[in-house]
């Protein structure tokens, strides 16, 4: 009888946890970590899944930096459970370097791609262009008054009113850390440069774990003005937001987001079928109502949520070999200056 | 029962000695014994802010907590106030729904820019634009938002003490002249020290331990600081962070326990009977009862008013206007697959746990109060350590464990099974003292006469004890159940992908994947679920003879 009880409460610890830890692959079944929201996410998988009825897309979401360390831990514990991944380049470039994570393959359409934009090696397969921008609330500041520069977040007009993102969780705003330190930092390091943060931070800007949860303080007037991505920008405006883009004359630091397909993936088949899904003219032509960037094929017609034409932003490519190499550094450096 | 004996030792040295010892050594190697990683983290000087801000606002909690909460507990327990039922429900709801929803509704209520409270006050005053006066986003506003919780550990303390505490002794200072705030202030208080200080450390220790509300107002606290350091994959710099964080806690639960003994010098309590008297405040009863209509307006009706708000509007940017309401953020939430099978395994690690919880935890209490073997006291004080561990410790500490050697070799970490871990040893506690303290109140001989007839003793505890605990046990159950389906600190580390649970998944949404709207459709439809269990759980304890609902301590 206690011999019985014993075991019986035994048995059950091993069955639920057996139970927990079975393997979720199934033969068709794609899994895709990444950093896009699910909405956003949600219109390209359901175009996906009916243009290849027989796969099923398992899609999970983290911030992107989040997402670098889930994956990290997962390599490490020899379990990977992703078959492709959704990260910007720097960041895909990074976990390559350090693990030897991914598999190349070379979509469908990659030929069709900008080349500025293309990896050489086809590890990472570009999706769409993501630019930095300064995005504002309508209802609160009118067009007139808002900012018109990055250094025009530094006024005392904007004390306490802009918001942007924190390295330790997001992976982009590294490549807008780039950019005002390094870039923007070299020709005129007095305006920009690691000061810009310093001056920034005593200004009171508030950081935000990731871009998604910035635009909800920008819609609700919380935080009036942001340092946001195209991304978001274009979802508020598919919401209907009082919201609307500036774009500021130093130009839009200008980062690839992506997806790639891992080593060890079992859903070889299905995880290139994806990659030229994202390729495919389809694919492309989604963007803008998906995910929220830019296409990267130079054949898909394509206007900002504010109706300005593609040729009217100043896009500056990041350096995604500098950023994947000193990311770290660079978010220290970041709370260095901001002295937070 | 010898085989019960070397499982229950088993499990807890399993579950809490192993994780928390393996932290501890591994927050003082490297290659050898060093001090290194702690001198780091002294060197470190957000880390240190971190340390203050964790202490800040754990004393400024406990502190405001006895402020208001000493006041509602003599209100309730000893004057003719009005609304005690009010209060007395603020405090249950306030215990067990997730700290979380309040700093959620909080930041939409009392943003320094677009919170309604701010906006209210400014065209009051008629200041011009924010920001402020009221900023949510800093250690004041994380203090507040504590609050709920705090008053609640202070209160639950208080009421029983002061209900057990013979009138006559104010009675005599009556005579003698006194008034009845002087008696409060001589007699009452005094007596009450104990059972306050214990209030008052629970509110310390919980406010220490919370890892939503700061996560979401964006503050440098220990917890925060231990979990980036994990992000960033420096585990001995998490450990060192951790081991801080459950050292300070350790301090306050000491002194709680020390509290607690001491109580019996302040023994209130005689031989005879008596029976309770209004402590005729006069007038000043009325101010105990804005207190408590105050308290109740602030914790309860206001945070989950405007979240209910957020829930139905269309466009947050559009505020409060004719045509923004909706109910498609509630579609959107139980539509999503994310959400259900977040919500399914949830409902799994909740049942799971408290199920293993209870009866683990009766096994090991029948051992500490019923048996003479060796080890008891290990026993009695492993199965209370966890109370002293904050969530993100413990996590992080699972965290370690797994992910080296010899237990990475289970594979456990990123899998339900160690999410299942951390509840187990989170709430060990809770199956434990309900078991303990109802046992204490059976009396042997039920059992003897089982023996006497030839049962054997495990008959006997499956026969004779369980079935005369049954509804301690089940409440024991529920009340597991209710801490266990929205736990958030420990989950937030131990999380898969795979693995969400439905506050991971909350936060996630918070985090920009579906925004504030969606964020509190799915807050809202938690708290009615955690709400309508309350209810069950108060039905069960009402039958149940000698369980005293609520009164088991940290959250």
């Amino acid at each position: 009888m206690n011999r019985r009880i014993v075991v019986g409460a035994l048995a059950g610890i091993a069955a639920l946890i057996g139970t927990a830890a079975l393997p979720v692959h199934a033969q068709n079944r794609l899994t895709i970590y990444s950093a896009y929201e699910n909405s956003q996410m949600k219109p390209l998988i359901q175009a996906f899944e009916k243009a290849h009825p027989d796969i099923k897309v398992e899609h999970f979401r983290q911030p992107g930096e989040e997402l670098v360390a889930t994956l990290e831990l997962e390599l490490r514990a020899k379990s990977p459970k992703a078959d492709v991944v959704g990260l910007n380049a720097a960041s895909l470039t990074y976990l390559n370097k350090k693990h030897g994570a991914l598999a190349a393959y070379a979509a469908k359409d990659v030929d069709k791609v900008r080349a500025e934009v293309r990896d050489p090696q086809n590890f990472i397969t570009p999706a769409f262009i993501n630019l930095y921008l300064i995005h504002y609330n309508t209802k609160k500041i009118a067009a007139a008054d808002a900012p018109k520069t990055w250094t025009d977040l530094l006024s005392p007009r904007w004390k306490n009113a802009v918001s942007m993102a924190d390295p330790n969780s997001s992976q982009s705003v590294q490549s807008f850390v780039w950019f005002i330190a390094e870039h923007l930092g070299k020709s005129d390091p007095a305006s920009y440069g690691w000061d810009y943060f310093k001056k920034l931070g005593a200004n009171g800007v508030h950081l935000e774990s990731s871009h998604g949860t910035i635009r909800d303080l920008t819609v609700s007037g919380e935080r009036p003005v942001a340092v946001q991505l195209l991304a978001n920008a274009q979802t508020a405006a598919n919401r209907g937001e009082p919201t609307n883009p500036i774009w500021p004359t130093e130009g839009s630091p200008g980062e690839v987001s992506a997806f790639a397909l891992l080593k060890d993936t079992k859903a070889r088949e299905a995880g290139q079928k994806w990659l030229d899904f994202v390729l495919s003219p389809e694919g492309q032509a989604l963007m803008p109502g998906s995910l929220g960037g830019a296409p990267v094929r130079n054949d898909v017609a394509y206007k900002y949520p504010d109706g300005t034409p593609l040729d009217k932003v100043r896009i500056v490519p990041v350096d995604s070999a500098y950023i994947s190499e000193n990311r770290k550094q660079q978010a220290k450096r970041f709370h260095d200056a901001l002295g937070r | 029962m010898r085989i019960a004996w070397v499982a229950s030792i088993a499990w807890l040295l399993y579950l809490v000695a192993v994780p928390i010892g393996y932290m501890v050594v591994d927050s003082v190697t490297e290659d050898g014994i060093t001090l290194q990683h702690f001198a780091d983290f002294v060197a470190d000087p957000k880390l240190r802010a971190a340390t203050l801000n964790s202490l800040l606002v754990a004393t400024g909690v406990a502190v405001l907590s006895v402020l208001v909460g000493a006041p509602l507990a003599f209100g309730v327990a000893r004057t003719a106030m009005r609304g005690k039922g009010i209060v007395r429900a603020t405090v249950i709801v306030s215990l067990i729904s997730p700290d979380f929803l309040i700093a959620m509704a909080y930041i939409a209520l009392a943003g320094p820019n677009a919170g309604y409270f701010n906006r209210i006050i400014r065209d009051g005053l008629g200041i011009g634009s924010g920001p402020g006066p009221l900023d949510i986003f800093s250690l004041w506003g994380l203090i507040f938002t504590a609050l709920p919780h705090g008053v609640s550990y202070v209160f639950i303390a208080l009421v029983p003490a002061l209900r057990n505490m013979d009138p006559a002794l104010d009675e005599a200072a009556r005579l003698q002249g006194a008034s009845g705030l002087r008696t409060v202030r001589d007699i009452t208080l005094p007596l009450m020290r104990p059972a306050l200080l214990s209030g008052a450390l629970l509110a310390f220790a919980g406010s220490l331990a919370m890892f939503g509300p700061p996560h979401m107002l964006r503050l440098n606290v220990l917890t925060i600081a231990t979990r980036e350091a994990l992000v960033r994959l420096d585990f001995k710099a998490a450990s060192a962070t951790s081991v801080v964080l459950i050292a300070l806690s350790l301090v306050a639960l000491l002194f709680y326990r020390r509290s607690v003994r001491q109580a019996d010098r302040f023994r209130t309590l005689g031989g005879k009977g008596f029976t309770h008297r209004d402590a005729g405040l006069g007038k000043a009863v009325h101010l105990l009862t804005a207190l408590g209509v105050a308290y109740a307006l602030i914790s309860l009706v206001i945070p989950y008013g405007g979240m209910l708000m957020v829930s139905l509007m269309k466009s947050v940017g559009q505020g409060v206007t004719w045509g923004n309401w909706t109910f498609a953020n509630y579609v959107e939430v139980f539509a999503d697959a994310g959400v259900r099978k977040a919500a399914v395994q949830s409902f799994l690690l909740a049942a799971g746990s408290a199920t293993l919880v209870v009866i683990m935890g009766f096994l090991t209490a029948y051992m500490i109060v019923r048996t003479r073997y060796a080890g008891r006291g290990l026993l009695d004080y492993l199965s209370i350590l966890p109370l002293a561990v904050p969530g993100t410790a413990l996590a992080i500490a699972l965290a370690v464990v797994y992910l080296h050697w010899p237990l990475n070799s289970l594979a456990l970490y990123g899998t339900f099974g160690i999410l299942f871990v951390a509840y187990l040893t989170r709430f060990i506690t809770f199956g434990v003292r309900t078991s303990q303290t109802t046992l204490i109140q059976l009396s042997p001989e039920l059992e003897e006469a089982s023996r006497v007839c030839g049962a054997s003793s495990m008959t006997t505890l499956a026969l004779i004890v369980m079935p005369l605990m049954r509804q301690a046990l089940i409440y024991a159950w529920i009340l597991v159940f209710i801490l266990a389906l929205p736990e958030l600190s420990a989950s937030v580390v131990l999380k898969g992908i795979h693995t969400q649970t439905l506050s991971t998944v909350l936060l996630d949404i918070w985090n920009g994947n579906g925004g504030l709207a969606m964020a509190c459709a799915l807050g809202m439809s938690m708290f009615a679920a955690v709400s309508g269990l309350l209810i069950v759980a108060i039905a069960v304890a009402k039958t149940a003879r000698g369980v005293a609902p609520l009164t088991l301590g940290a959250a």
